[in-house]
């Protein structure tokens, strides 16, 4: 059961139910949304990242022109063109590939499984993202705040500088704050150190 | 003129610091640009690029004389100078004055702010008294076609490249002072005050990420071209 989700750009009504028919079936994809022009999302537009998305070869125009106005709209998406014959096709470059009706169901899953395997997972929450911060990065915030460099630090908690300053940068991560004096306002405010312990 | 600011009323800043006086009734802006002393197609790309920030014809901009595009970033900075950051400093006073009860945590901000003022005032006269006299220089004397030695040395110790490196942490500096307010202050009895500094923030940041892109998209390779012609002077 593929989690990601399929849009489709269509005109003939018989093809698009064809391929609706095969994604839900043979592919197992349950979320699949259907589009007749590219007028439709104008305000979903972010709801086309992270997605497959198959676009009829009658809608190619239109389709060029939307990704003219909406450049860098598909990143983590993947395209596929859905043409009627194997003739020459001019486009590729602005498709990852070619659905051709005239394929066997094999052949065609095949294309759009490998398409679905290429696209990223959407990003969960998971523990990194959070803004607690551990214990360790606490004390290395205490010491940022104090005024030690990250040379200071390592030798204080017998760590190496390098590994002092990747704290710092998942510190800077979580928190959102890169400065120094930012790092210190925080430390403050979170009576992680004291107003009185940096003035002394 | 007026249709412009229509159409997007954050394009006033733009004309504000180019001290265009509002009430200029149906003026277009090709006369306004002229009674004003600014080139009109310089203005467009100013005003399309701050408009979009998808648009950005590099080339077209580097077209333009380093006069008017030194001129155009001076005004800006004390546009800075002059409004923005006055503004933006009263109202933290402001807060302080109606938050007593958090006046330890408020004080903290206030240094912060101060710091981050003194940074973008230390990276503003730095520009101003080194880095647009130098680019003036090698104008000068480009167009006399004069081989001045000592601007000849000056440039092998100082070349525009080594500008483009020093950019300071002014822009990490906004970013923090953002999320401090946004995420880490304590709430506040008035928290509209708040608000109205972050908007003044955003639009700073926005308006510094405008500047600094036309300084090194378009000010530091065309110096850079400059500095070749000027050496070549010497070969």
């Amino acid at each position: 059961m593929s989690k990601i989700t399929v849009i489709l750009f269509y005109r003939n009504y018989l093809l698009c139910s064809g391929l609706e028919h095969l994604l839900k079936n043979e592919i197992g994809v349950s979320a699949i949304f259907k589009y007749i022009s590219f007028d439709e999302i104008d305000d979903s537009l972010h709801a086309l990242s992270e997605k497959l998305i198959i676009v009829e070869d009658e809608l190619l125009d239109s389709y060029k022109n939307f990704i003219a106005e909406n450049a860098g709209l598909f990143t983590n998406s993947k395209v596929l063109l859905l043409v009627k014959s194997k003739s020459k096709n001019a486009h590729m470059d602005l498709f990852d590939g070619i659905l051709d009706i005239t394929s066997s169901k094999t052949e065609l899953a095949e294309i759009i499984n490998k398409q679905l395997r290429l696209i990223p997972a959407r990003k969960s929450k998971n523990q990194d993202e959070k803004s607690d911060l551990s214990e360790r990065e606490k004390t290395i915030v205490k010491l940022v705040a104090l005024g030690k460099t990250a040379n200071e630090i390592a030798d204080v908690l017998f760590l190496s500088s390098h590994t002092v300053i990747t704290h710092r940068k998942n510190i800077s991560k979580k928190l959102g704050i890169k400065t120094v004096s930012g790092l210190t306002v925080y430390a403050i405010l979170n009576n992680i150190v004291t107003f009185e312990e940096i003035s002394a | 003129m007026a249709d412009m600011i229509h159409l997007n009323y954050m394009l006033l800043s733009v004309i504000n610091r180019l001290e265009m006086k509002l009430g200029f009734g149906d003026a277009t802006i090709e006369d306004l640009c002229r009674k004003h002393n600014v080139n009109t197609h310089f203005f467009l790309e100013i005003v399309n690029t701050f408009h979009d920030k998808n648009y950005f014809p590099q080339k077209r901009m580097q077209t333009f004389s380093v006069l008017d595009i030194i001129d155009y970033l001076r005004k800006t900075h004390k546009f800075y100078l002059n409004q923005k950051l006055p503004i933006i400093e009263k109202m933290i006073n402001e807060l302080i004055d109606e938050n007593q009860a958090q006046k330890k945590s408020l004080t903290l901000l206030v240094s912060f702010f101060t710091e981050y003022k003194q940074e973008l005032i230390n990276h503003i006269e730095r520009e101003e008294k080194k880095v647009y006299p130098y680019i003036l220089e090698i104008y000068n004397a480009l167009e006399a076609k004069s081989k001045n030695q000592e601007l000849f040395n000056k440039m092998n110790a100082y070349s525009i490249e080594k500008y483009e490196g020093e950019h300071d942490n002014v822009e990490e500096k906004l970013f923090d002072l953002k999320n401090i307010i946004i995420k880490y202050l304590p709430p506040l009895v008035d928290s509209n005050i708040c608000n109205r500094i972050l908007s003044e923030l955003f639009k700073l940041e926005k308006d510094l990420n405008d500047h600094s892109r036309i300084e090194d998209k378009v000010l530091v390779p065309k110096v850079s071209q400059m500095e070749e012609s000027f050496r070549k002077l010497f070969a």
